[in-house]
């Protein structure tokens, strides 16, 4: 029977600083499924977000191989675009760009691959953050809300080009306990429905749990898989 | 790209940004404002000056332009009556306009300038001068012309008499207007009382030359160069570059310009350096959502020209206002001015601001877009 290609393989991925001095990652092997939410957990400095930088092509690993859905990522046309086409990204800190507005912030990230014109674009946008409990709130700008309120704007951000991959560093890491269920649920409802894959690197146990499957890493490496049950 | 989209949130982005850091932003406002002021003025006045002179001696058919050798400006030039005559004899000249040309303080203490022109009546056409109220002087009668703006300026009115010297005065016979503005800031007289008030006797400093046939131009000039030590014979074209004053005046203009264009863009490079080193982990937001290196350079250009326009656009206001004051403030050097800027200089201004803003801006913003998207998330 022929091997099925997993959505993301990684292969002996290492990454290091400082000339060496400092080793991030240490032989990292994994393979992430379609459809199912992947949990990285470890103590900080681990190296969960030195590997979703490199996941997310925005850093190079020093040796190792990436292989998204089977092909490297010199197969594509430039990183940058791959970047919009494939993947979604939500930071511990919101990162929004605090001078446009919620609704700015979103259309921002579907200016180049989207095929949507002015108005269906903007509609989008507001259908995303409405699906956050961000309505009313399309104009307001980042620095104007509260935090939690940033956060589903951000992963309202990260979902506007139907990303098949969603790498999430920290996304309740900021946020109180409600938020971060609602932002678990609202993530989750979104791989449900669109059999996309997400990776979060998290301390937050309730994070963890959520995942159908957590690495726990520790020293650049990646020390057990656990599958969650529920989940699967 | 969606050029439309991008353009609304470069706007967007550019404007929010500067009212992000408003001391920042004013100041790099206020500065490219002033430089780009001071640059307009002295443009303007420049050019104004040239422009004078170069409409003088087209409307007035002169093919060649007599100063006495080494002045620095008309002003400065001295002509001898009897030189003059001799030229006269040259068959090839058709007619020879002598002028004289001073300063003279008024009652009030302000300056006039003051125009003694041969044969008058026939040429104050030529020169633009159209009369607008009373009659022309007659020489030797103590009787002067007083340019329109100067008379409103010095509440005077057709009759008024004024102490120019120490003898009789002058009365006020004639008020004219001219689209030379150097002649709206003056008074003109007769060639003779010119010469007396001026204390000018039997001299001029400078004479209008046109020939039959202005293809003798160049041999006449050479001819008058090489018998005549004292004189410098120009072509009327050639005139004003070869004048010292308004050569410096140039060069200054120049010096000015390059000076403006290196203080204005090291006023946005120092700005945008500045702004990019804090707004790192933005830009490497931008490029983690997939923002290409041109979409990012395209945000920082809109930005830097943002902030020039403004700047060049308020400096232009302020040079307009400086323009103003100058005329008023300094009647000395009121016969440099012209009496108000016009649309090609703002068109000037506004295409070194654009200048200024691009050139200011690819720097920093090439910069920006060549930042390690991981280290500005890091550290950003």
């Amino acid at each position: 029977m022929a091997e099925t290609i997993p959505f993301l393989e990684l292969n002996k991925i290492c990454k290091s600083y400082d000339n060496g001095l400092v080793t991030a990652l240490r032989g990292i092997s994994l393979k992430l499924d379609k459809g199912k939410i992947y949990a990285l957990m470890g103590s900080s400095g681990c190296g969960k977000s030195t590997l979703l930088n490199l996941i997310g092509t925005l850093d190079t690993p020093d040796s190792g191989q990436i292989l998204y859905e089977g092909k490297e990522i010199e197969a594509f046309d430039s990183p940058g675009k791959f970047r919009r086409e494939y993947m979604g990204f939500v930071f511990q800190f919101h990162y929004l760009i605090p001078v446009l507005t919620l609704r700015e912030n979103v259309e921002s990230a579907m200016l180049l691959n989207s095929q949507l014109n002015a108005k269906q674009r903007r509609e989008k946008a507001d259908h995303l953050l409405h699906e956050m409990g961000l309505r009313g709130k399309e104009d307001a700008r980042a620095t104007k809300i509260s935090g939690g309120e940033r956060q589903r704007g951000a992963i309202a951000r990260a979902l506007a080009n139907d990303p098949k991959l969603i790498l999430a560093d920290e996304p309740t890491g900021n946020v109180d306990t409600k938020t971060s269920a609602m932002i678990l649920e609202k993530l989750r409802a979104y791989i449900d429905a669109t059999q996309s894959t997400m990776l979060i690197a998290t301390h937050d146990p309730q994070a963890g749990n959520f995942a159908d499957t957590v690495f726990t890493m520790q020293d650049g490496k990646i020390i057990d898989t656990r599958h969650n049950t529920s989940y699967s | 790209m969606k050029s439309h989209l991008m353009f609304k949130i470069a706007i967007h982005y550019a404007l929010r940004n500067i009212i992000r850091t408003p001391v920042r932003s004013f100041f790099t406002i206020f500065s490219i404002a002033m430089i780009i002021s001071m640059y307009t003025l002295l443009t303007v006045i420049a050019n104004s000056f040239t422009g004078q002179i170069n409409q003088v001696v087209k409307a007035g058919d002169i093919d060649i332009i007599v100063q006495s050798k080494f002045s620095a400006t008309p002003l400065s030039s001295s002509i001898s009556q009897k030189t003059a005559e001799t030229l006269t004899n040259n068959p090839d000249i058709k007619s020879l306009t002598s002028i004289v040309l001073g300063k003279k303080r008024l009652p009030d203490k302000s300056i006039a300038y003051v125009f003694g022109i041969s044969d008058f009546p026939a040429i104050a056409r030529k020169l633009g001068l159209t009369l607008t109220g009373g009659h022309l002087f007659q020489p030797n009668h103590h009787e002067m012309m007083m340019a329109e703006r100067l008379m409103r300026n010095k509440h005077m009115k057709l009759g008024d008499q004024i102490s120019l010297s120490e003898e009789k005065p002058y009365t006020v016979t004639g008020r004219y207007n001219s689209w030379i503005s150097f002649f709206n800031s003056s008074i003109i007289l007769s060639l003779e009382d010119a010469r007396k008030l001026l204390h000018k006797p039997d001299k001029n400093n400078m004479l209008f030359i046109s020939l039959h046939d202005p293809v003798k131009t160049n041999s006449i000039i050479t001819k008058i160069n090489q018998e005549y030590d004292s004189l410098s014979a120009v072509k009327s074209s050639d005139f004003t570059g070869t004048m010292g004053a308004l050569k410096n005046m140039f060069y200054l203009s120049d010096i000015i310009a390059v000076i403006t264009l290196i203080v204005a863009s090291a006023i946005l490079i120092n700005t945008f350096l500045m702004a990019i080193n804090e707004r790192t982990r933005e830009i490497g937001i931008l490029n983690a959502i997939g923002w290409t290196k041109k979409m990012i350079v395209y945000i920082f250009v809109i930005e830097s020209l943002l902030l020039a326009l403004i700047g060049g656009i308020i400096g232009f206001f302020i040079s307009l206002g400086m323009l103003h004051y100058i005329q008023h403030a300094y009647s000395d050097i009121s016969f440099y001015l012209p009496q108000s800027l016009d649309l090609k200089v703002f068109g000037y201004s506004i295409l070194m601001c654009v200048f200024i803003g691009v050139v200011s801006a690819i720097f920093p913003a090439l910069y920006a877009s060549k930042i390690s998207i991981a280290k500005a998330l890091r550290d950003g």
